[in-house]
């Protein structure tokens, strides 16, 4: 929870969900552990993390599916623990998108206006609504069995979203599908979401997803609250080694301060390698245990430290070697052994059209140069 | 020109080959079955639907002549009626067995937990075990020296036994007894097959536990309802043993007629044409079904 | 809404109960009488095992008994092997007419069984004169239990992996020897759970055994039969135990089978 502060909005928009101390036990496990945190109307909030982290009881929790041990839900400022599913004003959209397979697309987006017992001629027009919302035009006397995997999803989103829900909650909505069709749907999911500006509270494992997705996200790990944040908090600025490596800065040195001074800190990792970093603000120096850096922002240099070309006085130069390249088309994964020590760095070097990288080559002695902005302090 | 005629030559030849290999694997994997088919039961029941329509000496021997007097006799008088009682009996039956059988597997599937293994076990072991034995058991229970009247007569509770035996209710209940855990079971297998998230969905979506079990979960398990209905259903309209034990001569059914005629009387011809009349009713009966809730249903159910 | 929740669990529990009280009772308490020193079997006055030893000095029940369990033998072995032939035929060809000899195949079990033993008498008696006795009551009951052993193997064929089988033949085997080494073991269970359950379908069966028996083949379900008209006896009792008791053991045999094949697949 250490990172429940790093929003500091100067407006202050309406809560639209709350989750305080939230506690849910399974036999053997804490699946959800003392989390805290508020979600405003009309964003596109994520819960992030590896699976069994807890995210998606969490989110059984909010819908009501499963009642916490302890803390309370508040969904547009009003408790909701004691209510079930059917009386909390929110609603689910499922992995499995959870169809009914006896009703079609007509039959199942209408399932819950029936059970709030509006008039026939509402219904139609709100599913008619809502199935235009959601491009499935046509298709209206469908069964689940005769859509696709992405149709289906459409269909299980207007389902929910035609209750006007105070928040919708999306469990991992996009896991089932294709590559390709993950991507249209993000789209459509953003486009659909701004359009009706429902709040949408999304569980994914997939951080490429919910760096696109999302207006903020909480990355989570074994049922704990690890970083909230806007994704280039998330991404640019994670404070722990978790969040650091599951959102791919898979440089991750450690070590400690051994100085500070006129605002300025020297840290030295256990390689050996020292750096002078400029002292953060939001953390206490005897807590800082090492730093990670995203390998798109190292830079390599042919030869070695003797030989540097441009750069500022502070940044990092490591010697290395270079052990394995992988081309990834747009870009080339470098393994770089840092030379004398067990250390091995990942850079990601972009394709261009003006350098030829005759030079990146296995067992060739590099430099890589760390600028003096790439290297983002942790403190666990 | 001819190298083409050449390319369909042996393009033919090849499907000439694939046709033999076809055939003889056809001769060796299931000509046994095929004889069994085609020797015991589709000529056992030409013979019978041949003999249908035949006359029945005095003495039990059979008269070539052909007549319709048999059908007949079924039409009218007091066969049609032991029929249509026999399919009001079945429905019935069916009715019963789902009252009383869905309860007990949706707890099964639902709360049935750790015990579910021990559970199911207690509703197979009566479905596999003997027929006759159990409705020998049954009748120990609510016989006129059974336990049940020993019992009520020992508490002071009535001073004459009471009469079960040989009237509807007892059949009733002896079919019930007897098919039960046919329907227990595919219900069962129908709700297990249930996926979870539906069910959350329908809640999520504003249903009460009450509502979703009639707009989601019942017609969801129709598969399960509809296997179950067959298995219990098409047994019980043909029944034999139930009603001789526990209906006697009062309480008869199609199929006590039919063993009536056979093994009693030895007027086969009658016999015949009763067994045929059963079978026509059952797959008319079969026909509509499947038309109903398509083929799946049943070959899952048997 | 948890406490409503609960009741509703409970009153299910309940009728759960009563359910399984309904169908156990009746076997229960014949199972008690059996040790009754009752001569009546429908009272209790006190315990003995008398009746069990009568059982077995009683001729007619050991004699109705060897010619069960000796039909019995005889059916499971031709029908499994009948059954997991044609299985094999029905999954892995496909010809013209293959649905209607499924259905076929169905007929003996979905006719109810006067028709198929009226049927088979009339047949046996007027056609071909096949002798009414061991001939005649094994053919019937290959003729209907077969069709349990196809529809039990192939099920289980459904659900099986045939790159096995590809990659068998792919490493050199002959498909002989594929079905031998591959294959065959694979089915093992099946074809091991559906002999279990043949077993007792023919050992069990009364109807259609009664209808092609003739005279002087007694089998152990037509001398119950025979003897219930006389009411509840403590030989039947006695039977009836025995049934009911070897029914759970091969339940809890068969579930162990399959529990085997599953792990091994």
């Amino acid at each position: 929870m250490s990172g429940s502060d790093t929003q500091s909005n100067d407006k202050k928009p309406a809560i639209c969900l709350e989750i305080k101390d939230v506690v849910k036990q399974f036999p053997g496990v804490t699946a959800v552990d003392h989390i805290s945190l508020e979600i405003q109307e009309g964003e596109i909030f994520s819960f992030l993390g590896p699976s069994g982290c807890g995210k998606s009881t969490l989110l059984r929790v909010v819908a009501g599916l499963e009642n916490q041990d302890q803390g309370d839900i508040l969904i547009a400022g009003k408790v909701v623990n004691a209510l079930p599913p059917y009386k909390r004003d929110c609603s689910t959209v499922f992995q499995s998108h959870a169809l009914f397979p006896h009703m079609d697309v007509t039959g199942n987006i209408g399932f819950g206006l029936v059970e709030r017992k509006l008039p026939k001629a509402e219904i139609k027009e709100r599913v008619q609504a809502k199935i235009d919302l959601v491009n499935m035009g046509g298709m209206e006397d469908r069964y689940p069995h005769q859509l696709s995997g992405g149709q289906m999803q459409r269909v299980a989103l207007a389902r929910s979203l035609v209750l006007e829900p105070t928040v919708l909650l999306l469990d991992e909505p996009l896991a089932a599908l294709d590559r390709k069709l993950r991507k249209e749907m993000q789209v459509e999911l953003k486009r659909i979401q701004r359009e009706v500006g429902t709040t949408f509270l999304n569980v994914t494992h997939d951080q490429k997803e919910a760096l696109s997705l999302s207006d903020r996200i909480a990355v989570m790990k074994d049922g704990v609250l690890l970083q909230i944040g806007t994704p280039a908090e998330i991404y640019e600025t994670p404070r722990t080694r978790f969040v650091a490596s599951f959102m791919g800065a898979s440089n991750i040195f450690s070590g400690n301060v051994v100085s500070a001074s006129d605002g300025k800190i020297k840290f030295q990792t256990e390689e050996g390698l020292q750096v002078i970093l400029p002292e953060p603000a939001d953390m206490a120096v005897d807590q800082i245990s090492g730093f990670s850096v995203h390998p798109e922002l190292i830079e390599l240099q042919p030869g070695n430290v003797d030989s540097p070309a441009a750069g500022s006085a502070e940044d990092m130069l490591v010697e290395g070697t270079i052990k394995e390249v992988f081309y990834l088309g747009d870009f080339s994964e470098i393994s770089v052994q840092v030379n004398n020590t067990d250390t091995a760095l990942t850079i990601y070097l972009s394709r261009s059209c003006n350098e030829p990288d005759t030079r990146i080559a296995q067992g060739q002695p590099v430099v890589a140069r760390f600028p003096a902005g790439s290297m983002n302090l942790l403190v666990g | 020109m001819p190298v083409l005629d050449d390319v369909s030559a042996s393009q033919s030849q090849a499907q000439k080959r694939e046709k033999r290999k076809l055939a003889l694997n056809i001769a060796a994997y299931l000509s046994p079955i095929i004889i069994i088919v085609i020797v015991f039961v589709f000529a056992p029941l030409a013979i019978i639907l041949f003999f249908g329509f035949l006359k029945s000496g005095p003495y039990g021997q059979i008269i070539y002549t052909f007549t319709f007097e048999n059908v007949i006799a079924m039409m009218g008088g007091g066969y049609g009626k032991v029929f249509l009682r026999s399919v009001y009996l079945a429905f019935q039956t069916n009715f019963l067995c789902i009252l009383f059988g869905y309860p007990i597997a949706y707890y099964i599937a639902r709360f049935g937990g750790k015990r579910k293994i021990l559970w199911i076990f207690m509703i197979i072991v009566p479905s596999w075990s003997s027929y006759l034995i159990r409705l020998y058991a049954l009748k120990t229970l609510v016989g006129t020296k059974g336990t049940i009247n020993t019992l009520l007569i020992n508490l002071g509770l009535v001073s004459e036994p009471i009469q079960i035996l040989y009237t509807n209710f007892a059949v009733t209940m002896a079919l019930v007894f007897a098919w039960l855990p046919f329907m227990i079971l595919p219900i069962y297998a129908a709700l297990e097959g249930l996926d979870r998230s539906v069910l959350e969905a329908a809640t999520d979506l504003g249903a009460t536990p009450f509502r979703r079990f009639f707009r989601v979960t019942l017609p969801l398990t129709r598969g399960g309802l509809l296997a179950g209905s067959i298995l219990v259903f098409i047994p019980t309209v043909g029944e034999w043993l139930v009603p001789s034990i526990f209906g006697g001569s009062k309480i008869m059914m199609a199929g006590s007629l039919v063993a009536h005629k056979f093994t009693q009387v030895g007027n086969i011809p009658q016999g015949s044409s009763l067994a045929i009349m059963l079978a026509a009713t059952l797959v008319l009966i079969l026909y509509l079904t499947i038309k109903w809730g398509g083929r799946e249903a049943l070959e899952k159910a048997l | 809404m948890k406490k409503k929740k609960r009741i509703a669990q409970k009153i299910l529990w309940v009728l759960s109960i009563l359910t399984l009280i309904f169908l156990w009772a009746p076997m229960i308490l014949i199972m008690v009488y059996s040790f009754s020193n009752s001569k009546y079997g429908s009272s209790w006055e006190g315990f003995t095992l008398k009746w069990y030893a009568k059982l077995f000095t009683n001729d007619q029940v050991r004699d109705a008994l060897m010619r069960s369990l000796i039909i019995a033998g005889v059916t499971v072995v031709i029908a499994t092997l009948i059954g997991t032939m044609t299985a094999y035929g029905l999954f892995k060809l496909n010809f013209k007419g293959k649905q209607f000899l499924r259905t076929s195949i169905l007929l003996p079990i979905v006719f109810p069984s006067v028709v198929t033993g009226g049927a088979l008498l009339v047949f046996f008696t007027r056609l071909v004169h096949i002798p009414l006795g061991y001939p005649s009551i094994i053919i019937a009951h290959i003729v209907f239990c077969s069709p349990l052993a196809v529809f039990i193997i192939l099920g289980r064929m459904q659900r099986f992996d045939w790159s096995w089988e590809e990659a068998a033949l792919d490493l050199g085997a002959t498909p002989f020897r594929t079905f031998l080494r591959v294959t065959g073991p694979q089915l093992l269970p099946a074809i091991m759970a559906s002999a279990m359950l043949i077993f007792p379908w023919s050992f069990d069966d009364f109807v259609i055994t009664y209808f092609v028996s003739g005279v002087g083949s007694t089998t152990l379900p037509i001398y119950v039969f025979s003897q219930l008209r006389f009411g509840a006896t403590p030989v039947i009792n006695t039977i009836g135990t025995l049934f009911v008791s070897i029914t759970m053991l091969g339940m809890v045999l068969v579930y162990f089978v399959q529990k085997m094949g599953k792990s091994s697949t």
